[in-house]
């Protein structure tokens, strides 16, 4: 009568299932080694992309079985994912793939058990995931796609009714307002930052207009309540609150999860602007040390279609001495003229000229003022004690190198641009004199003997990253093939794109123009690698980590779930009886859990966007000496936002499976016997 | 002639309390004609309730068969199990069971919505039905809002509305006033002769039962004439 206790295995289930699980494999395989190939992807995307394509499939194999083998199918799935662990260990032996480990350039037997397992597991995993959804669809009996008088059922389960729309309304856009509101408040009193948009002062006036109606309704309630009898009290199931403080759980998760990332991304883009502030997007270079047809190569590569500048340079590392002060830095040759195509360079002087690097003559023998925008850029007692140490000292001692010298000879010596933390460091203010030493000299009777020389400081540059401020110093492009006598060799040319994001492909196609050998790029990402793969794992790692905070939030409405199956069981009973499928009490169930998790999600999303909205406008305050960054950056990313959603619904529909599938087996008479 | 609505061969039952089993229906057989009308008595714990149950495909039997026009249930997938409770028959409990957040018409509305009728038209057979159980006036209450016999209107409406051919009534006036459950009976009495349901009516009142065309009586586990 009802389902016989032992099912039968369905073998052609299992074998369509392992036909499809080997598939999947195979085209991960071939995936991975094509993109690796013939695609521009970092080798982290085509990892991504070719097990993600793989997850996908297991989950759409597993949906399908699940018609086929009319139910969950997990012993079918199971024995096909244990046969599809053996195949992929033999497939994988064969191909000897390149090991994780640094130890050795092969894959050791013991990894590829555990690649086996692992690919075994995700297919009976992922594939039961899916057959969970074609089970919700009837897969057991003939699909039946319709979720009407179950949403019905749910709705009232979860006391869905205009007063509680309205709350959880009003709970899910107050408290967002209210912040929104607060930064906007912000922003307007200490006058910093975009001004406040009509939008933003309509949400919070909406916010607030929301809290007082709010307010009169809670009042009305009380009201009513204190009409009834004396100790008759509302009734409202335990479900009712556990409901609530599962939406809370998702919420506060979801919260966490998205401000914690956006700030994150916000420190990643910070880094990122800085880095391209100071660095061009991508390095054109030779193999060999002989780049003298540097000045034929430049407009064929300005003329590559994605290339937006082009500028030579050259690098070398050198000692640097002022007074009593000496120390070491990267000696870098531009061409003002163009470096400014290519890098933020001209944007970060706070003192003198870029150009007069290469014009000395024009660097005045007066005492440069900083400029007017410097002060806003940098205020705050730290600049003062910088302007005391450079500026205040070259007033004061001014002729202190300079009488010595010829004043004609002063004038012709070349500029030099350095970094605002250098020129603290050697106490050197515009027009102070530093001497520069290289140790590749010429050879002398003891070796080769250092080679010096003086400079003009003709700018200050400030980036915001202290390592480029305290390490880049720069000199015009002839002076530096002069003092490293190099001809008319340039060590390279700096590009820059029009994509930030494609330099690595554009920079294959500037290559390609060229004719290939000898000429190779490096794009930002591969020259900065460490600090953004550092970068990278930290926010992985916090990602999981407050995915854990939404997995506990996911428990809150299992635990909700199966106090509710418990609570209506009688009604599961008399809905059978009634001739409701096994399906369609699981899909009341999920389609709670699910709203549930939507709800929470929701309300965690405005949360999260109001909370990065009032950081970005109020401006966190943090130490610059650690950080090097004033406030507390945050960028908000809408895919990131779109992730942390799909996380949550995709972690609450797991937390519903098991109640919902508890509710589906219930027998009719369970919730009848009762009484 | 056709087969009988329902026919139980040699059904037996029982259950498992701890260690001990209980054996509560032991070889029960009987058959029901189409239309016809029954009451089934015996005294408490006897297990009316479970042969009911077991007829109505709710709980399979341990073991024997259960036919419903000709068609052996024990052979029916999940799915068509489903479909025959909610097309075939129509279940009345001593408790009226329904759903107290809706109203009466959307409680007598829900088999049609399990059926995947539209909300109109099952509204609309709803309606119908809570007509002809008297129940015109009281469609938008909720179970809360009516009195115990109302309710268990609502619950013969709600049984009948996708017109089963086999109604199971479990005590249905057992938890109403003598008053009430004889406009119940006479409801019962009447729809069957209507409608041509045929109905197995349990029930402890012996008055009710005799005016019954047809009696019968759950005795150590057998099911016997009366």
């Amino acid at each position: 009568m009802s389902l016989p206790l032992a099912r039968r295995f369905r073998r052609r289930a299992f074998v369509l299932a392992f036909v499809l699980f080997a598939s999947a494999f195979a085209a991960q395989i071939a995936l991975r080694s094509v993109l690796g190939n013939q695609s521009l992807l970092s080798p982290d995307a085509v990892l991504g992309v070719s097990f993600g394509a793989e997850a996908v499939a297991f989950v759409v194999i597993g949906f399908a079985i699940s018609f086929l083998a009319r139910g969950f199918g997990g012993r079918e799935l199971g024995a096909a994912a244990l046969l599809l662990a053996l195949g992929a260990f033999a497939t994988l032996q064969r191909l000897k793939p390149p090991s994780f480990s640094y130890d050795r350039f092969f894959a050791s037997t013991q990894e590829l058990v555990i690649w086996a397992g692992l690919t075994g597991a995700a297919a009976w995993l992922l594939g039961l995931w899916g057959a969970s959804a074609g089970v919700l669809l009837g897969a057991a009996g003939t699909p039946d796609l319709s979720f009407g008088y179950e949403a019905g059922i749910a709705r009232t389960h979860l006391r869905l009714n205009r007063r509680t729309l309205f709350l959880l309304l009003a709970f899910g856009l107050i408290p967002p307002g209210l912040l929104f509101g607060a930064g906007v408040a912000a922003t307007r009193y200490f006058h910093k930052g975009p001004e406040a948009s009509p939008l933003g002062i309509a949400v919070a006036a909406a916010s607030v207009l929301a809290a007082l109606v709010l307010i009169a309704q809670w009042i009305r309630a009380r009201a009513a309540l204190a009409k009834l009898e004396p100790g008759q009290r509302k009734k409202r199931p335990a479900t009712v609150v556990m409901t609530a403080i599962s939406i809370a759980g998702v919420a506060v998760g979801v919260w966490a999860l998205t401000v914690v990332l956006s700030v994150m991304s916000g420190f990643e883009a910070d880094l990122k602007h800085k880095i391209l502030g100071t660095n061009s997007h991508g390095l054109l270079l030779k193999y060999s040390n002989d780049f003298s047809e540097w000045k034929a190569v430049m407009p064929k590569v300005a003329a590559v279609p994605g290339v937006a500048g082009v500028s030579p340079f050259i690098l070398n590392e050198v000692i640097l001495s002022h007074g009593q002060t000496v120390t070491g830095a990267e000696l870098k040759g531009i061409d003002p003229a163009t470096v400014g195509d290519v890098s933020e360079l001209p944007r970060q002087v706070i003192a003198g000229e870029l150009s007069w690097v290469t014009d000395p003559a024009s660097i005045p023998s007066t005492v440069v003022e900083p400029h007017a925008d410097a002060a806003s850029k940098l205020e705050g007692p730290e600049y003062e004690q910088y302007l005391d140490d450079t500026l205040k000292r070259r007033q004061s001692h001014r002729d202190e190198t300079d009488k010595k010298l010829d004043p004609d000879a002063v004038k012709n010596l070349p500029g030099i641009c350095i970094g605002k933390e250098m020129s603290h460091q050697l106490r050197a203010w515009v027009g102070d004199i530093i001497n520069v030493i290289t140790p590749l000299g010429e050879m002398g009777p003891t070796g080769p003997t250092p080679r010096s020389r003086a400079f003009r400081t003709a700018c200050i540059l400030y980036s915001g990253m202290y390592e480029y401020d305290s390490k880049f110093v720069y000199i015009g492009i002839p002076e530096a093939q002069r003092f490293f006598k190099m001809g008319e060799n340039v060590v390279g040319l700096e590009l820059k794109f029009k994509d930030v994001d494609a330099a690595r492909a554009e920079g294959r196609r500037v290559v390609a123009t060229l004719g290939g050998f000898p000429y190779r790029t490096k794009d930002w990402a591969e020259l900065n690698r460490n600090l953004f793969s550092a970068l990278k794992l930290e926010k992985l790692a916090m990602a999981i980590i407050l995915t854990f905070i939404v997995l506990v939030a996911c428990f809150n409405i299992l635990s909700t779930l199966i106090m509710l199956v418990l609570e209506k069981t009688k009604e599961i009973s008399i809905l059978k009886s009634m001739g409701a499928r096994d399906a369609s009490v699981m899909k009341i169930f999920v389609i709670e859990g699910l709203s549930i998790g939507a709800i929470g999600t929701a309300m965690g999303l405005l949360l999260g966007l109001a909370s990065c909205s009032f950081i970005e406008r109020y401006g966190l305050q943090l130490d610059p000496d650690v950080y090097y960054i004033s406030n507390l950056p945050v960028n908000a990313d809408a895919g990131q936002f779109v992730a942390v959603a799909a996380i949550s619904l995709a972690l609450s529909y797991l937390a519903t499976l098991y109640p919902a599938t508890k509710a589906s087996r219930l027998s009719p008479v369970d919730g009848l016997r009762e009484e | 002639m056709d087969a009988p609505l329902l026919e139980a061969r040699d059904v037996h039952k029982s259950y498992w309390m701890g260690e001990k089993e209980i054996h509560v229906l032991r070889g029960a057989s009987f058959c029901l004609r189409k239309g016809e009308m029954a009451s089934l008595v015996g005294p408490s714990g006897v297990g009316k309730s479970t042969f009911l149950h077991v007829i109505g495909t709710l709980d399979p039997p341990t073991r024997g068969q259960v036919l419903f026009e000709g068609n052996d249930a024990s052979a029916m997938s999940e799915q068509e199990l489903a479909a025959f409770r909610n097309r075939a028959v129509g279940f009345v409990f001593q408790f009226h069971y329904l759903l107290p957040e809706f109203t009466a018409l959307e409680n007598a509305a829900m088999p049609g919505l399990i059926n995947r009728l539209s909300k109109q038209a099952a509204e609309a057979q709803a309606r119908e039905m809570l007509e002809i159980v008297g129940l015109a006036h009281r469609m938008d209450h909720r179970p809360g809002e009516l009195s115990g016999g109302e309710q268990q209107r609502v619950a013969l409406a709600r049984a009948l509305v996708l017109k089963p051919r086999l109604l199971l009534a479990d005590e249905p006036t057992g938890n109403l006033d003598e008053a009430t459950g004889e406009g119940i009976h006479q409801l019962l009495v009447e729809l069957n002769q209507k409608l041509g349901i045929g109905a197995i009516v349990v029930t402890h009142n012996p008055r009710l039962a005799e005016r019954m065309p047809r009696r019968l009586r759950l005795h150590e586990g057998l099911v016997v004439d009366a």
